[in-house]
Formats: C-alpha cells, structure tokens, sequence
C-alpha cells in the first residue's frame, strides 16, 4: 500500500514536472508567435499605408486621364449619351412586352448610336407602329469615335 | 509465518540504532514536505494558474501611429498621408577620411555637392545632417558602403499622391511636418494632435471635380495666353466646397515649388473687382425690396455722367431695358440706375450681410481682405451695382451667388465634408420667390444673353458673365481684364456652382479678338459642368421651358 503509493507520488511529481516544462516551452513558443505575428502585423500595417499611398497615386485623374489619352479614344461624354432612364431609349419598340427594370443611376451609352443592318428592309422606321412584329435584325458595328 | 523477516536487536545497540532512525526520518520528513510543496506548486501553477503576460508591453504598435493624421477627400481618396522614411545623419567622430566619404556620398546623393558634405563631415560636431528622407533605393547604398559613423534615423515624410492637385486647398509641410498654409496650416493641431492621428481629417473635395475643374483651367489659361485663373466648385445647399484651383499651382510634394505668384491662392486670397456679376445681387435686391418687378425697366439709350466719370454699356443697346434684359444684356446703366433707387445705406447693408465686407469665414489661413470705398458714396453704389469699385474674393462670390439661387440662404464656404444627418443652417438673404426669379434671370443669361457659350446642353446651366478692367495706377486699363463666369446648374433645383475667373485673357481669332468673359470664362463652365454632371448624379434632361419663360416673356431679342 505505502509501497504503491509512493511509486504514485513519483510518477506525479514526474509528470508534473514535465508537464510544467511542457507548459514553458509551449507558452515560450507562443510567445515567439505572438512577436512575430506582431512584427508581421505592423509591417503589413506600413506596407497597406505606402499601398493606400500608391493606389491613391494610380487613380489620380491627372494620371489616369494621361493614360486613357494615350491608349484609349475616349472622350468626354457628351449629355446626349447619358440616360437617366430607360424608357427614354430611342428606337425602342413594344415597350409592353418589355420588362423595364427600375433604374436610379445614369446609364452611359455609346457615342456613335450602333448601325443595323436590316435584313428585312423597313421603310417607316422608326415610327413603326407598337405591337407589330418585330423585325429581326443584326447588330454589325457599335464602334465608338467622333460624331 | 510469512512476510518480512523481523530481526529484534536488542540492549544498548538497538536504542542507539532507534535514535538515528528517528533522526534521520525527521530529515526524510521535512525533504518529503518540501518536495510535496513542490509538487503542490508544481500542480497550482500547471492547473490551475491563469497565464498572465506580464512582460513587454505592446509599446512597438505605437509606431503604427502615424505623426500626422492623413487628409482625404470627400470619397476617402487619400489627398495627404505620411509615409516612412529614413534620413542621413552623420557622427563627424566617427568618420574616419572625410574627403573620401564625402566623395563616394555625392555619388549616391548627386543633389547634394562634394564639398558641403566635406564640410560637415569636417566639422567636428557629434551630429549632422546629410540628408532628410532618402528614397529606399539611397539608404540601401548608403548601407552598402559600410562607412562608420553613417547613421540612419526613422522620419515621416508628407506625401501628397495627387500632386499638385488641389495645392492650395491642402497647402503643404516644412520638413520636420509642420503645416506651412492651407488646410495643413489650419488644422496644424488637429493633425499632429496624437489622440486623433488615426482620424484623418475628411474635406468637402472631390478629386474627380477638382481634376476637372483644374484641367479646364489650364486648357483655358493655355488657350487665351492667360496669367492666371482661378474656379470654385460649391455646393449651393450646404456650403461645402468641392474643387478650390488656383493657378498657376505648385507641388505639395517639393514645397520649394511653392514660391511667390505660385504660392498665391487667388480664388481665397486674391481679392478681384468681379464685374457684371455683381448685377445679380443689385436685381436681387431690387427685386427683393420691391423696388423693381420683372416687368419694370430702365432707359439705357445714353450713357450716365456723374462728375469726372462716364457709364457705359458694353454691349449697348440704346433704348429702354426691361430688368431681365438688363440682366441679360449686362447692362450697366440700367444695373446704376436701379442701384440708386435702392440707395447707397442699403446696397452697402445688403452687400455686408452676403459676407462681401469682411474676409471669408473658410477653414483657410490665406483669405483675403475684401476692398471697398470708405465713404460709400453715389458713385461708389453706381459702379459697384455692376461690379466695379468692391473687391472679393471668388469663393464669396460663390457663396453669394449660392445664396442667390439655392432659395435665399447663404451658407458660408466651408473646406469640411458636412454629414448629411446634420445640414448647416443657412442665413436667410432674399426670399424663396426672388430666388426663384433670380434663378430665371441666369438661365434667361446664358439661353439668350452674353453666356450662351455656358450652356451645356441638357444640364439646365445659369449664370452670369462677368468682364472686368484690371485697376492700375491712375485708373482701369482697358487691355488687361479678369474675365468671370459664376454658372449655377441644373437651374431648375440648383445643386452646384461653379465660379471661375480667367486673370488677363488674350483674345483669339476664332473669339474675334475678344477676351470677354462670354468668349473666355463662359466655355469653361460649360465643360465642367459637361464632366462633372454625370458624376455628381445630375442627369441630362428636357427642360420645363417655363422655368424661365416668365424672364423671357419680357426680353425683346430683336
């Protein structure tokens, strides 16, 4: 009985004792993780300041108008391509058929208005009469440039 | 009998072996209790212990605040923001050929000259400055070199992404990031205050209206030959500014660039006589106090002599003026005829409570003093009827002509982004229905008087021209003017006005050698309303033509 519970009495405070070198080691290595972490966060933090920085820098208009000068041939838009709401789309025909979704922004359309070609030739467009039935036609440019 | 064999010793012997055995359990004792409060400690720490982390606080977080809080525009587009960055300093102890460091430095640092770092690497001093805020590509060389006594210290340097765009709204630092003009000025203490570094500072700009409001300048100043200009975007509700330029501007980023003419905040500090815009605010006040209807006129056929000076109309009509045409027309003498029916006490009261007498109330340091007669006289209400004799800045005229449209409420200029939740309250002027009247006259000006190049199809544009003759010694010189425009849109619920002043146009040939503010200033407003319409939600839209036709119905277009 003694003899038992001393071989438990020394098996505990073994175990105790590792486990307390256990603990040690595990808190000392999260220490370690947490100093990273940290070192980690505040470069992160430096290095989101120097991107909010060059973002800002990127998106200046200055700057983005030189770049769409340069490759692209946009130009300012004009108050006759802009819609407020759809409904006011030219050429649109049965507006009953059509499902208009509830618009609250402005709509940019383009510059130059696409060019159809009709395969079957009408003569009164676009005054054509609502509900007839629409003729089928084939988009063969929407290109932008000048007026 | 099993178990352990039990030996009896017995006499003298076995007492003296019970004594040491005794003793020697008490030793065992008290290593038993001292390992058993081991163990125990062992166990209380292991179990049941909270784990505290009493050591090193966080005090390296500190350094993510940065010295100065960031400035940013109405969208949250960063306008100012410091970054991290290294500077040079030396230990001149430490050195040890001070010809040689300094010759191999130059070569890293070709803005700074041989022999000045010579002399400081020279001086004998334990500290000096090679350099402030080197680029990372620098520091990495100056590293490389491996020259003792080269030091490096950890600074924060002001950048400005955008450049030189808004320069005057935003002003700019000195080099240990102290505000030299500006907002940074201004809020100098806001900024640097540590408690709120991680606020930044929110301003009424938006970069998008000042880039276009700035770039159509530039084109314009480059077109006519211009020495300068000056615009203000406003908000006619709130006050709120949404693009300030001045130019020529400067380069936040060097503030060396920062000197005389291009230093001058000309739509803030620069105090100009704006001319026929003025003849707003006299029809305003006539019409307010009843002193004209719309129908009412005035007889211009011959120009009015008072004393030494002559009043003329520039584009003269030569007959009877009905109040709108007079506005239309920009008639002078119809504007000095009604400004002495109003009378000198009241257009000068009328002129004190728009702010005209005083400087603006704006979150800036540079505001000018505006400048007007002393003794305001006959003459005086005469010539300022139209423009001439009062000088203000363009931001109070924004203001001013804010107030005229946006229903008779005066909303001092502010540089801050306002909260929807709590609008300012503005000072009532006129009344809603001269507002309205006044907002029919603009657009009556630019359909059908001298600004009809302001008019941006489908975004409703009012507004006035105004062509001043710059004073000089001894009177106007009729060569150098300040051509205004202030265009308020959509006029049938104003929501921005737009104010913008061109200093000595030329004229042109496709403008008939004319450098009037219709020809000048007038296309200018038109395309910055054309960019920045779609932008700030104004959609294009037909126009109720009664919006002005009760103007109109009084104009005889001949």
């Amino acid at each position: 009985m003694i003899k038992s519970l001393k071989v438990i009495g020394v098996l505990t405070v073994i175990a105790a004792g590792g486990g307390l070198f256990q603990l040690k080691y595990t808190i000392e290595a999260t220490d370690r993780e947490l100093r990273q972490l940290q070192t980690e966060y505040i470069s992160n933090q430096k290095a989101i300041r120097v991107l909010e920085a060059e973002w800002a820098y990127l998106n200046s208009p200055a700057y983005l108008q030189d770049l769409s000068v340069r490759y692209l041939g946009l130009k300012p838009s004009n108050s006759d391509q802009v819609m407020s709401d759809l409904e006011k789309l030219p050429w649109r025909k049965d507006l009953s058929r059509l499902i208009i979704p509830q618009i609250d922004f402005v709509v940019p359309s383009p510059r130059q208005k696409p060019y159809f070609k009709y395969i079957t030739p009408i003569t009164d467009y676009p005054f054509e009469p609502l509900g007839s039935p629409a003729a089928p036609i084939e988009v063969i440019s929407a290109e932008g440039g000048s007026k | 009998m099993k178990g352990p064999l039990k030996i009896k010793i017995e006499g003298a012997r076995q007492e003296a072996l019970e004594v040491a055995r005794n003793r020697l359990m008490v030793g065992v004792f008290l290593f038993g209790a001292a390992f058993a409060l081991l163990a125990l400690r062992t166990l209380d720490l292991g179990l049941f212990q909270p784990v505290t982390e009493p050591r090193r606080s966080v005090t390296s977080l500190k350094a993510l605040v940065p010295v100065r809080a960031d400035i940013v525009d109405r969208n949250g587009v960063v306008l100012a923001t410091n970054l991290e960055t290294q500077s040079l300093y030396a230990d001149p102890k430490d050195i040890l050929e001070p010809q040689e460091a300094a010759k191999i430095l130059v070569q890293i640092l070709p803005e700074l000259s041989d022999a000045e770092i010579y002399e400081k690497l020279n001086s004998g001093r334990r500290f000096v400055w090679i350099k402030r805020h080197l680029t990372p590509k620098q520091m990495w060389q100056v590293n490389a070199l491996g020259l003792p006594g080269l030091k490096f210290q950890r600074e924060e340097k002001r950048i400005y992404p955008n450049g030189s765009l808004a320069a005057h709204s935003l002003g700019y630092v000195d080099v240990d990031g102290k505000g030299i003009a500006g907002i940074e000025h201004f809020f100098n203490d806001r900024l640097n205050d540590p408690l709120s570094a991680t606020q930044p500072l929110m301003l009424s700009i938006d970069v998008r209206v000042q880039h276009a409001l700035t770039d159509e300048l530039l084109h314009s100043i480059k077109k006519f030959s211009a020495k300068g200009a000056a615009g203000v975007v406003m908000d006619v509700r709130t006050g709120e500014v949404l693009a300030l330029a001045s130019l020529p501007d400067f380069n936040p980023n060097r503030p060396s660039s920062a000197s005389g003419n291009k230093a001058f905040n000309r739509a803030t500090k620069g105090v100009y006589e704006l001319g026929s815009i003025f003849k707003t605010f006299t029809i305003a006040q006539a019409l307010d106090a009843n002193v004209v209807s719309l129908s009412d006129g005035y007889d211009a056929t011959d120009p009015i002599r008072i004393s030494k000076f002559t009043i003329r109309d520039d584009h003269p009509k030569k007959r009877f003026l009905k109040i709108p045409e007079i506005y239309a027309y920009s008639s002078n003498i119809g504007a000095a005829k009604m400004a002495m029916d109003i009378g000198p006490e009241s257009q000068k009261n009328f002129m004190a409570s728009l702010g005209f007498l005083r400087p603006a109330t704006v979150e800036l340091t540079e505001v000018g003093y505006p400048l007007f007669p002393e003794r305001w006289g006959d003459i005086s209400t005469m010539t300022i009827s139209y423009g001439h004799g009062l000088a203000i800045s363009p931001l109070q005229a924004a203001s001013g002509i804010g107030a005229m449209v946006n229903g008779g409420n005066l909303f001092p200029a502010t540089m801050m982004a306002q909260s929807p939740d709590s609008l300012p309250i503005g000072k009532r002027i006129i009344s809603e229905g001269t507002s309205d009247k006044v907002r029919q006259l603009m657009r009556l000006a630019v359909r059908l008087g001298t600004g009809r190049n302001a008019d941006a199809p489908g975004y409703r544009v009012g507004g006035k021209t105004g062509t001043a003759e710059k004073a000089m010694a001894g009177g106007y010189n009729e060569k150098s003017l300040i051509s205004s425009f202030a265009g308020v849109f959509p006029m049938d619920n104003p929501r921005y006005v737009i104010l913008v002043s061109i200093d000595e146009p030329k004229g042109l040939k496709e403008t008939f050698n004319y450098a009037t503010a219709g020809w000048v200033a007038a296309p200018v407003v038109r395309n910055v309303v054309t960019r920045i319409a779609p932008l700030m939600g104004v959609s294009p839209e037909m126009e109720e033509r009664s919006e002005f036709l009760q103007a109109a119905y009084q104009i005889d277009p001949e």
